[in-house]
């Protein structure tokens, strides 16, 4: 596992997921996902499903309830809500066991911190989703993944509830071009068909 | 001639409810019962002071006391609260042996002789524990387990009962035969007409065995007085001790743990040589002041070199606290000792056609950032039942059973329609929702709002409200004053797409959950 490539071999991802980064997402490798937790999750999902173990590192916030909707096993996910400054150990010692962790880093990265957290990952093929407030938190990721546009249905002015949301994803490799993906978005995971949706534009549900 | 000391904490279970647990707040010597499965498990001296008694059913107990607090009990609070007892008890006086949460066993030569007699050891012990905030501690002396126990129980608070030696005999004599704690024989032997431990303790113990078999012939022996049960079962073969000495005595943890691994090594396989593996180990720390921390380890399998070094690493490490902090000794160390505690045939343990090994693998990793950061600090999520998005989940420490803290079974009308939210605020964070002329919106007493909400932020920024829906109102523990909480829900999106979950509660709203 010398090198600084990540192996080729892909991630169990979620089908719908699988066409949002082209050649889907590699093991050993580094995301950074801007500020979605669903979409974070959702990587997860694929690995977790297929009977991995996951971690969920700086979220004292997750929804475990959307996470296991989503495909999650939370029996197979180990939380760590706040290790502070630790977290390089954190992810460290839990790489060695999990197939994906989720992390949420402090605000700003050291490089040398996040080249020594990368290599530890590499050497054991594990994948790393970086949550992130802002984009570039992360020190050259593999990819960056961000919810460009976001819709919901079934909500109007005071009456019916959220019911599914439609996003779009767009997916920016190293020097490629975005590479936007529409998508269902909710308690599941789904493809949509390439519309273009306004911002922010509501469809009430009939 | 060894002699046992137990200190006796009564009524544990509540003292470490009001102490760690749910009941932190609630003033001193109000009336408290824990339940289990719907009896009185334990409660607090002012309850039973009421009537409460144990195995009585919530109704009966809140008849006879109606401001009685009502909580879960908590098998895994109780031992965890009982910890720094052991470990208070242990400075003074190594060796301790719990016997259940709230009350463990010392042999009580070394310390009685040190402190000048058992109740002064009694005494420097009663002092520790006060210090820890422990004031109703008893404790008793005598020349075995059950008998000191029994003394322990007559005591009172802070004080020590001492039986002399050799009239263990003579001072369970007048006991109820209750005190066996065994019921099915105590209920036998009160029909027979043998009310007192003295008038059992006179049966010729030949008959007792014939008659109460094997469990009989145990309670006939501790009745007489004559406690031949071991100490602390924990010295399995010698010979399957290892120990190693560092010359010089090694200051720094991770040099010890590195030094280890050649005896770790010796000391598995000398037990895999006899077709056994061991389950739970004592990893007894030699000092160069000549002082011995030992604590004992399990494992959920079954400890391979690699955890033994990793359990003599953590144990010098000071517990909570960050990797690499001085030694919990404060000593050089001048020698480890690996002790078996319990070995099993390794038949019993055999792996799968397909093996286990990856989830010893996870355990032990979880348990490595466990001993970074703390045991509360890895969690497992568990969801549950409940109408808040947070109450619906609950965060367990990693190593304890994975239980929710609400049942998911029973029907929780008002809890939130699919999908969950992704994100959730606990607590809430505070937020502000406005109508079109800036007038901050409120719900009526009849559950109408007094203007659409127009624009909302979640810090200081607003933003223009693109679709909402609400109130839903929420009524939760309408019966209790205290607890009752009157609210409403409501969803609202963003015109960027953003989707929230916010509460209203007495005219303040907050940011519950975010959809994203």
């Amino acid at each position: 596992m010398e090198g600084t490539a990540p192996a080729r071999d892909p991630l169990p991802t979620l089908p719908a997921l699988s066409r949002v980064v082209p050649g889907g997402l590699l093991r050993g490798a580094t995301y950074e996902v801007a500020a979605s937790l669903s979409l974070s999750t959702a990587l997860l999902a694929g690995p977790s499903a297929a009977g991995g173990w996951c971690a969920v590192v700086g979220v004292p916030e997750l929804g475990a309830e959307a996470a296991a909707a989503l495909g999650v096993a939370l029996e197979r996910t180990i939380l760590v809500p706040s290790p502070g400054e630790h977290w390089p150990h954190v992810v460290g010692a839990l790489a060695d066991v999990t197939d994906a962790i989720l992390l949420r880093p402090p605000l700003a990265v050291r490089d040398g911190e996040a080249q020594r957290v990368a290599a530890r990952l590499r050497q054991h093929r594990t994948t790393l989703v970086v949550l992130a407030d802002r984009p570039g938190v992360w020190p050259r990721p593999q990819g960056r993944l961000e919810v460009s546009e976001s819709s919901w249905t079934g909500v109007g002015e005071g009456h019916g509830h959220l019911q599914r949301r439609r996003v779009t994803v767009s997916a920016t490799g190293r020097g490629g071009r975005p590479h936007r993906t529409p998508l269902w978005l909710d308690t599941m995971v789904e493809p949509d068909a390439p519309v273009v949706t306004l911002p922010g534009r509501l469809e009430v549900a009939s | 001639m060894t002699r046992t000391l137990v200190l006796w904490c009564p009524d544990w279970p509540v003292r470490a409810v009001t102490h760690t647990g749910a009941g932190v707040d609630l003033p001193r010597g109000a009336p408290i019962a824990l339940f289990e499965h719907g009896e009185v498990r334990a409660c607090s001296a002012s309850a039973r002071a009421d009537g409460v008694r144990r195995g009585q059913r919530m109704r009966d107990a809140q008849a006879r006391c109606p401001d009685l607090v009502t909580l879960d009990y908590d098998p895994a609070l109780d031992v965890r609260a009982f910890e720094p007892v052991l470990a208070a008890v242990e400075e003074i006086a190594p060796g301790v042996q719990p016997l259940r949460p709230g009350t463990c066993a010392v042999r009580v030569t070394g310390p009685g002789r040190y402190f000048g007699g058992e109740e002064h050891a009694a005494a420097v012990l009663a002092e520790r524990l006060v210090e820890l905030g422990v004031d109703d501690v008893r404790f008793g002396v005598a020349d075995a387990v059950f008998a000191a126990e029994q003394a322990a129980r007559q005591a009172l608070p802070q004080d020590c009962v001492v039986v002399p030696p050799g009239e263990a005999g003579a001072f369970l004599r007048d006991l109820p035969v209750g005190v066996l704690d065994r019921p099915e024989l105590v209920s036998l032997l009160q029909r027979l007409g043998l009310r007192t431990l003295g008038a059992f303790a006179a049966l010729p113990p030949t008959d007792v065995r014939t008659r109460f078999g094997d469990d009989g012939a145990l309670a006939h022996r501790l009745a007489r007085g004559v406690d031949d049960r071991p100490f602390a079962g924990r010295r399995p073969p010698s010979d399957l001790e290892r120990e190693v000495r560092f010359e010089p005595p090694l200051e720094d943890a991770e040099a010890v743990a590195f030094s280890v691994r050649r005896t770790a090594e010796a000391f598995v396989s000398a037990i895999a040589a006899r077709q056994m593996v061991c389950t739970s180990v004592w990893i007894e720390v030699h000092t160069e002041q000549g002082e011995t921390a030992e604590r004992q380890w399990l494992h959920p399998r079954w400890f391979d070199a690699g955890d033994l070094v990793d359990r003599v690493r953590w144990q010098l490490q000071a517990r909570p606290g960050p990797a690499g902090a001085v030694s919990a000794v404060g000593a050089p160390v001048s020698a480890v000792r690996f002790v078996p505690a319990d070995v099993a045939p390794v038949t019993d343990h055999a792996e799968g056609l397909w093996g286990s090994g990856a989830d010893a693998r996870v355990h032990r990793a979880a348990s490595k950032v466990q001993s970074m950061l703390g045991r509360e600090a890895v969690v497992s999520a568990v969801v549950g039942g409940g109408r808040s998005p947070s109450d619906r989940q609950t965060l367990v420490p990693w190593g304890d059973p994975l239980t929710a803290e609400r049942s998911p079974v029973p029907p929780w009308p008002g809890s939130l329609p699919a999908p969950a939210p992704a994100t959730v605020y606990d607590p809430p964070r505070p937020a502000r929702v406005v109508g079109a002329s800036g007038q901050q919106v409120a719900v009526s007493e009849r559950g109408m709002v007094t203007a659409a909400p127009a624009r909302f932020g979640v810090e200081e920024r607003l933003q223009p409200v693109a679709a909402w829906t609400g109130p839903w109102p929420v009524d939760e523990r309408w019966w209790d004053a205290e607890q009752a909480v009157r609210a409403a829900r409501f969803q609202i999106v963003g015109v960027d797409g953003s989707a929230w979950l916010l509460r209203v509660s007495d005219g303040a709203w907050c940011v519950e959950a975010r959809y994203d």
